[in-house]
């Protein structure tokens, strides 16, 4: 929902970005544009330079104003269509392709009126030479003549309505910018709720409606495939873990024959030492077929999640004490070796406390310490550690005995049917289900111990 | 009526399998055998027999061993112990919680299913014992301890246990032969939340050991295993 906010706030940023970036170029694009013209028009500026040069040219001689030849050619090179010049009383006394139908004397009523407007529908330019007043009539389809009187007031509050007419648009463009934003926000919403459910496997059903529509349609249909793929997965990995148990309880009951009537060989007095050797190792073979199928099954249950944790408080230091004196008591015992289990508890491990399920961490500790036990069959000294590292009680086995072979360390990960490891493999799958680990610990002579460890409160 | 000549029903449908289980208890001294191969079987032999006590497999071809743990139980309050090929904590929680006296998983050990058979016989039908001395006297050499007088007997010589003691004795006892941890005996001793009893354990044995041990220092019966717990030697003697 975080990442949705961001996307909106950062669409609000750009949105108004752009507006100020458009505000911006059009100023520039005025500004600039209107010095432009100006430079234009300064050229073209008839009033000043022509009007003068015209001015400048004109003199008296003989009787009549006449123009020069610089005048003229001024005249010719501008756009004027006419010119005449007006001495004090209003008669022409200088005329320039003046048409014929004009007036040649002009009332003070009528200079004050074509000075402001037109001259037959000419709008006109005046120019007081000192002497004469000059006359030009400029080309009707090219100038408008306009001429207002402002109130000075209005003038000087210019700057204030503008100011104010900013103002309000930005207020009105913020508005318009967060109001879209929001309607934006709210229709990706549920949008945004579904994909973070869809990442979790939850099933989503979005409403298919306004400007979400196709992505909400996506949305849902990516959640049915995804849900049937998992019912589908599900559904195998129930199988398969059913079945696994069926074997495994199958197996079962001919194993129980196995191991009674061979017990019971072994048993009775008249075997010879050979035949004793061989029900012994029957025996223990089965017991062995027996230890691998429930592993078996329960590493299928715990690969699938078949198998709920029943996760309790206990305590490390007495589910190694109950599991050393489990294995003394059943299979230490019986066995000739001298093979014996020391255990080394830290002080503050006593009183630690692990949120795990016990029989699992148990069988763990079991598998490992039972490796130790069956690879070592002349007997050794094992010594397990148990101690508090970064959060986690660890139990560290290490024994007198071969150590765990390199070729089981490589290959953990791989499917191998060189090599059967599948205690070690469970004792790992019951360390990760909790949330720790199991690591191997390099001995100098090149084989290895091994560490668990679960996360402790 | 002496517990071997208790009589059980055997409940299985693998017919090989009751065979050897009865063999293996009529080693174990019970004479005493009736079987039966399915639900509707085991319910006939059940009201004709009437057994004292019944071992019973829970996959049955007409019906499953928890419901037939019930039928049963309607009419008779005998112990029952099932005996299954599921080993998994929900169904052995399942049936323990039935009510069942134990709950065994195949394969098993010859002499555990003649252990646990005896101990639940022991625990049901002890009170109508007429000779209930026996089963609460334990003579460890020259040392005579009579757990319902909370006493030691020994050259004549009568010493009597603490409470606390005593229920470690009797601790030690009900698992003899097996490494009992600290945290058992504590437990027992103490109930829960028993941290840094431990010292006070070991001065509770070592005195338990000055009662029944001829030589304390040299303990022949109530043996230490180094951080462990206890054990009480089956025989004399023993490594650990």
């Amino acid at each position: 929902m975080r990442s949705l906010f961001r996307i909106i706030r950062r669409y609000s940023f750009t949105a108004g970005a752009i507006i100020c970036v458009i505000l911006l170029s059009n100023m520039i694009a005025f500004f600039s544009l209107g010095y432009q013209k100006m430079q234009v028009s300064r050229r073209q500026d008839f009033r000043r330079s022509t009007l003068e040069a015209i001015s400048d040219a004109l003199f008296w001689e003989n009787g009549e104003w006449k123009l020069g030849d610089k005048g003229i050619q001024e005249l010719n090179d501008s756009d004027l269509q006419w010119c005449m010049g007006l001495d004090n009383n209003g008669q022409v006394v200088w005329e320039w392709r003046l048409p014929a139908h004009f007036d040649r004397s002009y009332s003070n009523a009528e200079v004050a009126k074509f000075s402001r407007w037109y001259l037959n529908d000419y709008p006109v330019a005046v120019w007081d030479t000192g002497k004469l007043l000059l006359v030009v009539g400029l080309d009707p389809d090219f100038f408008a003549r306009y001429s207002e009187i402002f109130p000075l007031n209005d003038i000087a509050v210019i700057p204030q309505y503008l100011k104010i007419i900013f103002l309000v648009n930005a207020v009105v463009i913020l508005f318009f910018v967060f109001l879209l934003g929001y309607r934006f926000y709210l229709a990706l919403k549920p949008l945004g709720t579904g994909v973070e459910k869809l990442s979790r496997q939850e099933p989503v059903r979005l409403k298919e409606k306004g400007m979400t529509r196709d992505l909400a349609l996506q949305i849902n249909h990516t959640s049915e495939i995804l849900q049937e793929q998992k019912q589908r997965l599900n559904k195998r990995d129930q199988a398969r873990t059913e079945w696994i148990s069926g074997v495994s309880h199958d197996i079962r009951t001919p194993l129980a024959l196995i191991v009674g009537y061979t017990d019971r060989l072994a048993k009775s007095s008249n075997l010879t030492e050979e035949e004793k050797r061989i029900t012994d190792t029957i025996c223990r073979q089965s017991q062995l077929i027996s230890q691998l199928v429930s592993d078996l099954n329960l590493t299928s249950k715990l690969a699938y999640d078949a198998q709920p944790l029943h996760l309790e408080k206990c305590s490390p230091a007495l589910l190694l004490r109950e599991c050393t004196a489990d294995l003394y008591n059943e299979e230490l015992e019986s066995e000739n070796g001298q093979t014996e289990v020391e255990l080394d508890i830290s002080p503050e491990m006593e009183k630690a406390v692990v949120f795990a399920d016990g029989n699992l961490v148990k069988r763990a500790l079991r598998n490992l310490i039972g490796n130790s036990v069956r690879h070592n069959p002349q007997g050794c000294q094992i010594r397990i550690r148990l101690y508090e590292k970064d959060g986690m009680a660890c139990f560290c086995i290490t024994d007198s005995g071969t150590g765990i072979p390199q070729v089981v360390v490589e290959n953990m990960d791989t499917q191998t049917e060189k090599i059967h490891i599948m205690g070690l493999r469970l004792a790992r799958q019951i360390a990760r289900a909790h949330g720790g680990n199991m690591e191997f610990l390099r001995r100098e002579t090149g084989t290895y111990d091994v560490g668990i460890r679960f996360p402790a409160e | 009526m002496e517990l071997y000549e208790r009589k059980i029903l055997l409940v299985d449908d693998n017919r090989e399998l009751v065979e050897m289980i009865a063999d293996i208890l009529k080693q174990g001294g019970y004479k005493n055998i009736v079987k039966a191969g399915s639900v509707r079987e085991a319910l006939e032999v059940f009201q004709r027999e009437k057994p004292d006590m019944a071992v019973l497999d829970v996959m049955l071809p007409d019906g499953d061993g928890f419901r037939l743990f019930q039928r049963m139980r309607e009419q008779s309050d005998i112990p029952i112990l099932f005996l299954s090929a599921k080993d998994e904590d929900r169904d052995r929680l399942f049936g323990l919680g039935l009510g069942a006296d134990d709950y065994i998983t195949k394969p098993f050990l010859p002499p555990e299913l003649v252990l646990r058979v005896g101990a639940i016989l022991k625990r049901s039908y002890r009170q109508e014992e007429p000779d209930k001395n026996e089963e609460n006297c334990l003579c460890l050499g020259n040392h005579e301890i009579l757990f319902d007088y909370g006493i030691v007997r020994y050259r004549g010589e009568e010493t009597p246990f603490t409470a606390k003691e005593l229920i470690l004795l009797k601790k030690l006892n009900e698992n003899r032969g097996r490494i009992v941890t600290f945290d058992a005996l504590c437990n027992a001793a103490w109930g829960d939340g028993y941290y840094g009893y431990e010292n006070t354990l070991m001065v509770h044995i070592r005195h338990l050991r000055e009662k029944i041990e001829e030589d304390p220092s040299h303990p022949q019966w109530l043996l230490t295993a180094r951080g462990l717990g206890y054990r009480l030697a089956a025989d004399r003697g023993g490594r650990v």
